[in-house]
């Protein structure tokens, strides 16, 4: 094509974008001026739009033209399209609302404008992972895969690194798959303030970066942050537990891991709730780790120390709670006579408390966060605004008959526990109900045999 | 300007104007419309850079974000081209209702994006209609948002969306202002 045809077809992309810019519509003098194409030239290329339908010519002034108007029903309907293709994949129930919206009703949601957009067909995607510590990080990175999967072959590669819970290995594995030229990141980070500086790297290349379940220190910058409202976690659960022991009673506090935002915002939730009952106790605070064994041995302790007093414990997920549980199983504790508990997550969690007659409340954290996640970059990556919080919403379960005076359930333990699958399955994960951790494979482009990257090792950690 | 740049005008402006029409690929366009491939391609290559066009995996083209902006600039809502659909996602997840947002057009009403609620199916009808205005700065009614609840919506539900529906207007409202991103 010689310089002359560009140039006429460059002039009327200039003339599009700068009417555009202009609000649609400005004067023919502003605009020849603009675009820099003398006046018989803009002339003639004006009219060819118009004839198109796509400006109007009116004296002295163009403006937006009808045609366009079915390209907004054009991309209206692709939108639909698109968004209907997204809610399949995230198999998301919409018919309850979420536990709550975040951010106050007088602030505008926020929204992070698209970078400039990859022109590339198909995406490298990394996800950095925090550890593979527990049966919910299994999961997380499930859905994660599951979600790459379900989009196919618009994905070049999805690649996954393991940090261990060390924050100096989470920055390398970003630093490598920045390396390896990823077009987007999702990251779970092991330390708010830790790997902050390794995000911002990332971004500073117009690289788009999702944060889930964990997020960095405020100040660094993000594209979206997918999460569950780890404060009404803590909220829910600590008031049905004080509302069970009708405001009376020592309760035993078995908070995850003291590293992890998500655990010490559910704490922080909870220890306020139980301020307002004075008759409420804190025997102790004890950080678990989010481990069975760690909790056993906790509980253990505590009720060789308080024995009959400890009226309930507070868990802020059954991944430790099963160990309480079990701690409390061993002491002899005959069915229905186990304090109540709060932590759900685990399926073995609501095994042990349906078995033992233990009454439970629970807010599982989904790792379906993981689906979201990576639809949110993947929107971003094709230009799309996304919001910068996304709130993955969760269910309040309660074991029959444990229902308080502010606390009901929307789901049963009864009818949410999976007799017929592993005790290790997290039972929030998003992927369906034949989701078995133990054998779950999963193709999606950068995956070899169909092996996940988890790589299971089939047992409650 | 010379024929062969006003041949390259007319068929960028048929380009674009096809993209209100039924999706096609520039193969398939340069064949209906009698214009070599290598001319079709180069324009549809330079509208795509712009960010007038966008072309999907199949090669399918599609109205890009630069031409969308244009056409809601009809309507005083250029700046909410991009904000606007997550904002009605948002609105539609967190309420369970079908969300959109529609402009006067003429008598008529016209419909600029909508998304739609799982409880909406051929056998369904109704719903409990929220509407609110979206203004510019100046006051004037630029748009309306509209939140469609399920036929059985409780009023708890119902005031649940009002205060979310209320947010959601407040936004857009935010997003048309220069000072938003």
């Amino acid at each position: 094509m010689g310089i002359e045809r560009r140039n006429g077809v460059d002039a009327a992309i200039a003339l599009l974008k700068a009417l555009a810019a202009a609000g649609g519509v400005a004067g023919k003098a502003e605009l020849a001026t603009a675009i820099g194409v003398p006046r018989a030239s803009f002339h003639r290329i004006a009219m060819t739009l118009a004839t198109a339908g796509l400006i109007e010519v009116t004296r002295g002034q163009l403006k937006a033209g009808p045609a366009l108007d079915a390209l907004i029903e054009t991309s209206a309907i692709a939108l639909e399209r698109d968004d209907a293709l997204r809610r399949q994949r995230g198999q998301r129930r919409t018919e309850r609302p979420a536990l709550a919206a975040s951010g106050a009703d007088n602030e505008p949601i926020p929204l992070t404008p698209p970078r400039p957009r990859h022109r590339r067909g198909r995406f490298r995607i990394g996800f950095s992972n925090a550890s593979m510590d527990n049966p919910w990080r299994v999961a997380l990175v499930h859905s994660i895969e599951y979600a790459a999967a379900s989009i196919g072959d618009r994905i070049e590669w999805l690649a996954v690194r393991h940090a261990g819970d060390d924050p100096a290995r989470q920055i390398e594995d970003i630093d490598a798959l920045l390396a390896a030229g990823v077009d987007g990141l999702i990251v779970s980070a092991v330390a708010p303030n830790l790997v902050g500086e390794a995000v911002a790297r990332v971004m500073a290349q117009d690289i788009p970066v999702v944060l889930v379940d964990r997020g960095v220190a405020t100040d660094i910058p993000h594209t979206s942050f997918v999460t569950t409202d780890d404060a009404a976690i803590g909220r829910l659960t600590a008031l049905w537990l004080a509302e069970k022991l009708n405001g009376r009673g020592a309760v035993l506090m078995l908070p995850g891991d003291a590293a992890a935002e998500p655990a010490q915002l559910r704490l922080e939730a909870a220890l306020k709730v139980f301020a307002g009952f004075s008759g409420i106790d804190i025997l102790a605070i004890e950080w678990t780790g989010w481990h069975r064994d760690t909790a056993y041995a906790i509980v253990h302790n505590a009720i060789g120390r308080w024995g009959e007093a400890i009226a309930g414990v507070w868990c802020d997920s059954g991944l430790q709670g099963v160990g309480s549980l079990d701690a409390f199983i061993d002491a002899g504790r005959l069915p229905g006579t186990i304090p109540p508990h709060t932590g759900g997550d685990l399926n073995l969690a609501y095994k042990l408390a349906i078995r033992h007659q233990v009454p439970l409340a629970a807010v599982d954290y989904p790792p379906a966060m993981g689906i979201r996640a990576l639809e949110v970059l993947y929107s971003a990556l094709r230009g799309q605004w996304v919001p910068k919080i996304v709130e993955v919403p969760s269910d309040v379960i309660l074991t029959r008959g444990a229902t308080t005076r502010s606390i009901r359930p929307h789901l049963l333990a009864e009818e949410h526990v999976r007799w017929d699958l592993p005790d290790d399955l997290i039972l929030a994960s998003g992927l369906g109900p034949a989701y078995n951790p133990q054998s779950f494979r999963i193709h999606y482009p950068g995956n070899i045999y169909n092996r996940s990257a988890a790589r299971t090792r089939g047992r409650v950690a | 300007m010379s024929v062969t740049q006003t041949t390259g005008v007319v068929a960028l402006a048929r380009m674009l104007k096809e993209l209100g029409a039924a999706s096609t690929t520039v193969n398939d366009f340069a064949a209906t419309e009698g214009i070599a491939r290598s001319t079709a391609f180069d324009i549809a290559e330079r509208l795509e850079t712009a960010g007038l066009l966008v072309r999907d995996a199949d090669g399918l083209m599609g109205p890009g974000p630069e031409i969308l902006a244009l056409a809601f600039a009809r309507y005083g809502l250029a700046r909410l081209q991009g904000p606007a659909v997550p904002l009605l996602i948002w609105l539609r997840n967190e309420t369970g209702g079908a969300a959109s947002l529609a402009v006067e057009r003429g008598a008529e009403s016209f419909t600029l994006l909508r998304m739609g609620a799982d409880w909406q199916n051929r056998a369904t009808q109704g719903g409990t209609a929220i509407e609110r205005d979206v203004r510019d700065l100046s006051g004037a009614k630029r748009a309306t948002l509209v939140l469609t609840l399920r036929p059985q919506a409780s009023r708890a539900e119902r005031l649940h969306a009002e205060r979310l529906a209320e947010r959601t207007r407040l936004s857009l409202e935010h997003y048309l202002t220069p000072e938003a991103p």
